[in-house]
C-alpha cells in the first residue's frame, strides 16, 4: 500500500511541472507585458524598457521560469499589477472562502443527490423514479451562471428570501447564521450539476447492488426491504459514489468561477476574473496554477482513496 | 488583527459621526435637500477597484473613487452637472506667466492631510517630484510614465514661500491648469508616502479629500469615513462602503432589495424595470467619450479625403445611437462630446445620407465601391456595445459600396499596434477615447505625436494648418482666445474627417431615493461629498 502511494505521489511531479509550464507560457503567449501595464498609456518605449528590466522581463525564458517556478515553490508568486500586494496572500485569502462555498455545495449535492438516488432505484420506473432522473438530466444541462441568475431573480429579487451577493451583511451583524443566509443560493447553483451526476450515480449503482447475490440473500433471510437497501446494498452501491464525489469537488473549486462572479462571492474564481479583466498577470498566473495544483492533488487522494477502498487497484499495473 | 482595529476604528468614528450633530450643522448640503445627516451609503462598483496610487491610472473604476479621498491643485467642480468649471481646489489663486511657461500657486492655508500632516508646499513638490525627478528618493516609475503629459517636459519646481510654488515648463504649455484636473494629479501626504514606500503606499492611501480611507477587503468591500475636517465642509454622510459587484443583474437586483444604495454601469436590459421601480432613481450622464474610427493617413486609399468624408456621410448615427445603443450614447457631431468643457455648439459634423456618400466615393475614383479593413478591439476598455455598433456600421458602409473587413483583436494586441501606429494594410482602427478638454486635441492630431513619440495619433493625421494652431494655443493664455483657437482645431477636424466621429456613449447611474443630493455629472468622475441618506 504504502508503495502505491509513494509511486502515485512521484508520478504528480511530472505533472506539477507540466502545468507550471503551461501556465507560465500561457501568460507568456498572451500579448502585451506586465511593464506596459504598469508604465500606462502614455509612457514611451524607453520607460516601458526600464519597467521591463526591472522586472527580469528582458531575460532568457528559461531563466525567467526557473526563477518564477523556484519563487512559486518557497511561496512567493510575485506582486499583483492592479493591486499592488503578494499574490499569495491575495490568493490564500480568496482560497478559504471557495473553500466554504465548495463544501457546503458538496455537503448540499450529497445530502440530495443520495436520497434521490436511493428513491429512483427503490422505486424502479416509477413516477417517482422518472421524475428525479428527469430533474437530475436538467440539472446536468443547465448553466449554473443561468441557474444561479434565476435564483437571483426569484428567491431574492421577487421573494427577498436570501441576498443576492457577497458572503456577509455589509449592514447588520455578520455571524455565522448570516454566512449560511448568504451562502445558500450560491452553494444550491454550484451544487446543481454534482448533485445530478451523484443522483444517476447512486441510482445505477444501486439497482446493481439490488440485483447482487448477497442482497438476494438478505432478503431470503426475511430482512426488512429497508434494512436490506441500507445495509447491504447501499454499502458496496456508494463505493463508486465516494470517488466521483471526489472528482466532483475538484469540478466545484473550477466552476465556482461563474457562480463566484454571479453572487460576487469573494472566493478565487472571482479573483481570477476580476484579474483577468484587469490583465493582471501575475495574479491570473498565481490563481490558475493554484487551482491546476490542487486538482493534480485532489486526484492523487482519489486514486489512493479508490486504492483503499478496493484492493485490485494497488495490487494491479 | 489589523482588520478589527480598523474595524472598531470606524465603528469608533462612526459613533462619533452619529453624535455629532455639530459636525453635521455645518454641511449646508443636507439641509438644502433634505435629506438628514449620518448614515453609510453602499455603492455598488462594476468591478473590484485597482490600487489606491494617487498617481497612476488604473481605470476610471478606480479614479473615480479616488477623488472622493484626494484634491489637486485645480479641480473640475464635480457638484455641477455640464460643463464643469475649472475652480481652485488646493490652490486658492494662480499666476501665469505671458510666455505660458511659469505657473505660481498659492496653496489654501490650513489644510491637512487624513494622517494629520499639513498641506504647504514642500508637499506639494515632493509629489511632482516624486512623479518627474528619477533622483528622487521616492521616484515612482510607474507614476511618471502615467503624468508624462502634465510633468514631462518641466524646467524646475521651487517652493517659492510656505504656501506659494513655482512650476515651470520648458515649453509654452496654456493647458497646463485642465491637465492638473485631471484624477491621477491627486496631491497625496509625502509623510505617508515615506512611511509606506512607493510599493505599500496604495494600500494606505492618505490625501486631503472629503473622505478618508479606512480599510479593504479585497473582493468585498472598501470602507471610506468621512473627513470631518474637509475645507469645503465635512461630508453629510458618517461614510461609504464600495462593494464590487461586476456581474450586472446582481447590481441591478441588490439595488432594487435594497442591498446596495447606489450603482454604476445599470445594464441596458435592466434600465426600464430601474426606471419603473418607484424607490430607484436612474440618470444618463454624458460621459466625456468619443467613440469611432480613426483612419489611416498615411497609406491610401484613407489618405483620399472624399473617401473619408463618404465613411462620414454613410453612417447612421440616430439609429444606431437609438435602437443599438437604446439611448445610451448621442450622435458626435465632432471631437467633444455635448455637456464637456471642450465642445463647440458651432459644429454640426456629418449627417446620415447614404447619397452623398456614394456620391463622394465615386469622386473619389471608387465608383464601384471598395474594401476596407478595420482593426476593432474585443473587451477591453470602451464600450459594452462594441461588437453590435461595429455590425451596424458594417452594414451601413455596405449599403454605400464600402466592403468593411472588421479583424477583431484582443485588447492588449490592439493597444499595442495602436502606440505602432496603424500600418500598410490596415485602413482604420475603432476607438473609444476618452476626450474632455482642450489639451486631448493636441494629442489627436499633432504631427509630433505621432507613433513612437506617442500613442494617442496612430492614424498619422498631420496638417500643417492645424498644427500651427495647435501650437498657437500652447502659448495663448488667454482662455477666450485659446477656446477659439481649439474651436478652429475642431472644425478643422471634421472638414478633415481627421477621425470618423460617431457617437459619445452615456453612463446609466442609479440610485435609492433615500439617497439625497447626488449631483450626477458629465464626466467619468463624481463626488459623495454632497450626498445624505434620508
Amino acid at each position: 500500500m504504502l508503495r502505491f502511494v509513494v509511486a502515485r505521489s512521484l508520478a504528480t511531479i511530472p505533472v506539477l511541472i507540466g502545468v507550471s509550464l503551461v501556465v507560465f507560457l500561457t501568460m507568456k503567449i498572451i500579448p502585451g507585458d506586465a511593464a506596459e501595464v504598469l508604465a500606462g498609456p502614455q509612457a514611451t518605449k524607453d520607460q516601458v524598457e526600464l519597467i521591463r528590466q526591472s522586472l527580469g522581463l528582458n531575460r532568457p525564458l528559461y531563466v525567467q521560469y526557473v526563477t518564477w517556478l523556484s519563487r512559486a515553490v518557497r511561496g512567493d508568486l510575485g506582486r499583483s499589477i492592479q493591486l499592488a500586494a503578494p499574490v499569495t496572500e491575495m490568493v490564500r485569502d480568496r482560497l478559504k472562502n471557495t473553500l466554504v462555498l465548495a463544501l457546503a455545495s458538496a455537503l448540499l449535492a450529497l445530502a440530495i443527490a443520495v436520497p434521490v438516488g436511493i428513491l429512483s432505484a427503490t422505486h424502479q420506473s416509477s413516477f417517482v423514479d422518472r421524475a428525479s432522473m428527469v430533474l437530475a438530466l436538467f440539472g446536468n444541462s443547465m448553466p449554473t451562471f443561468w441557474l444561479g441568475l434565476v435564483f437571483i431573480l426569484i428567491l431574492s429579487l421577487h421573494f427577498r428570501l436570501f441576498p443576492s451577493n457577497g458572503m456577509h451583511s455589509l449592514r447588520g451583524p455578520a455571524g455565522i447564521p448570516d454566512l449560511l443566509w448568504h451562502l445558500t443560493l450560491p452553494a444550491l447553483a454550484l451544487c446543481d450539476v454534482p448533485a445530478a451526476v451523484l443522483a444517476r450515480m447512486t441510482r445505477s449503482s444501486l439497482l446493481e447492488a439490488l440485483n447482487d447475490d448477497h442482497v438476494r440473500t438478505a432478503r431470503a433471510k426475511g430482512l426488512t426491504e429497508a434494512r436490506v437497501v441500507v445495509h447491504h446494498a447501499l454499502r458496496n452501491a456508494l463505493l463508486p459514489v465516494v470517488t466521483l464525489m471526489g472528482i466532483q469537488v475538484g469540478y466545484l473549486l473550477g466552476g465556482s468561477i461563474l457562480v463566484e462572479t454571479v453572487f460576487s462571492w469573494p472566493g478565487l474564481g472571482l479573483q481570477l476574473y476580476d484579474a483577468i479583466g484587469a490583465r493582471d498577470l501575475p495574479l491570473v498566473q498565481g490563481g490558475v496554477l493554484l487551482v491546476a495544483t490542487m486538482f493534480v492533488f485532489i486526484n492523487l487522494f482519489v486514486d489512493v482513496l479508490y486504492a483503499v477502498l478496493d484492493p485490485r487497484i494497488r495490487y494491479g499495473t | 488583527m489589523g482588520r478589527s482595529i480598523t474595524r472598531r476604528r470606524f465603528l469608533h468614528s462612526l459613533a462619533l459621526g452619529a453624535g455629532g450633530a455639530l459636525l453635521a450643522a455645518r454641511s449646508t448640503d443636507a439641509a438644502t435637500t433634505g435629506g438628514k445627516s449620518g448614515g453609510t451609503l453602499i455603492a455598488g462598483w462594476e468591478a473590484e477597484p485597482g490600487a489606491f496610487d494617487n498617481d497612476i491610472d488604473r481605470g476610471a473604476v478606480t479614479r473615480t473613487l479616488l477623488h472622493n479621498i484626494y484634491d489637486r491643485l485645480v479641480d473640475r467642480d464635480m457638484t455641477v452637472k455640464a460643463n464643469q468649471p475649472l475652480v481652485g481646489n488646493l490652490a486658492t489663486s494662480w499666476e501665469v506667466s505671458p510666455d505660458a511657461k511659469t505657473y505660481t500657486f498659492k496653496l489654501r492655508q490650513g489644510v491637512k492631510f487624513h494622517d494629520g500632516t499639513a498641506l504647504d508646499a514642500e508637499a506639494v513638490k515632493f509629489n511632482i517630484d516624486r512623479d518627474s525627478d528619477p533622483n528622487h528618493k521616492y521616484y515612482n516609475k510607474a507614476g511618471a510614465g502615467s503624468l508624462k503629459l502634465g510633468y514631462g517636459n518641466l524646467a524646475g519646481v521651487v517652493v517659492v514661500d510656505k504656501f506659494t510654488i513655482r512650476i515651470v515648463h520648458k515649453d509654452p504649455f496654456a493647458d497646463f491648469l485642465p491637465v492638473l484636473a485631471f484624477g491621477t494629479y491627486s496631491i497625496a501626504s509625502p509623510t505617508a508616502i515615506q512611511k509606506y514606500g512607493n510599493e505599500d503606499y496604495p494600500n494606505h492611501p492618505v490625501g486631503t479629500g472629503p473622505f478618508k480611507y479606512v480599510s479593504r477587503e479585497k473582493g468585498v468591500k472598501v470602507t471610506f469615513e468621512r473627513n470631518p475636517d474637509y475645507w469645503a465642509g465635512a461630508p453629510a454622510i458618517d461614510g461609504f462602503i464600495v462593494r464590487p459587484l461586476p456581474e450586472a443583474v446582481t447590481r441591478v437586483t441588490a439595488l432594487q432589495t435594497g442591498e446596495v444604495d447606489w450603482i454604476n454601469a445599470v445594464n441596458p436590459d435592466s434600465i426600464d424595470s430601474v426606471r419603473s421601480n418607484p424607490s430607484l432613481v436612474l440618470e444618463l450622464a454624458q460621459l466625456p467619450n468619443t467613440w469611432g474610427y480613426i483612419p489611416n493617413h498615411k497609406y491610401p486609399p484613407t489618405t483620399k479625403l472624399q473617401l473619408r468624408q463618404a465613411m462620414s456621410w454613410a453612417i447612421d448615427r440616430e439609429t444606431l445611437a437609438r435602437d443599438v445603443m437604446r439611448g445610451l450614447a448621442v450622435p458626435a457631431k465632432g471631437t467633444h462630446a455635448a455637456g464637456t468643457p471642450g465642445y463647440d455648439p458651432d459644429i454640426t459634423g456629418y449627417g446620415y445620407n447614404p447619397t452623398k456618400a456614394k456620391q463622394l466615393l465615386a469622386d473619389a475614383g471608387f465608383p464601384k465601391g471598395l474594401p476596407l479593413e478595420v482593426w476593432i478591439p474585443a473587451g477591453g476598455a470602451g464600450s459594452p456595445f462594441g461588437v453590435q455598433m461595429n455590425e451596424f456600421i458594417q452594414q451601413n458602409f455596405k449599403d454605400v459600396g464600402i466592403e468593411a473587413k472588421f479583424v477583431q483583436q484582443e485588447f492588449q494586441t490592439f493597444q499595442n499596434n495602436m502606440a505602432n501606429g496603424v500600418q500598410k494594410d490596415v485602413n482604420a482602427l475603432q476607438v473609444g477615447f476618452s476626450v474632455d478638454e482642450f489639451v486631448n486635441l493636441q494629442r489627436m492630431f499633432r504631427t509630433d505625436l505621432q507613433p513612437p513619440n506617442g500613442n494617442t495619433n496612430p492614424g498619422w493625421y498631420s496638417n500643417a494648418e492645424v498644427d500651427a494652431l495647435l501650437k498657437k494655443a500652447r502659448e495663448t493664455t488667454n482662455a477666450e482666445q485659446r477656446k477659439r483657437l481649439y474651436f478652429q482645431v475642431e472644425q478643422k477636424a471634421v472638414d478633415d474627417a481627421a477621425w470618423i466621429f460617431v457617437v459619445n456613449q452615456k453612463a446609466a447611474r442609479a440610485w435609492n431615493k433615500r439617497v439625497k443630493g447626488y449631483i450626477n455629472p458629465n464626466s467619468y468622475m463624481f463626488t459623495f461629498r454632497t450626498v445624505s441618506i434620508a
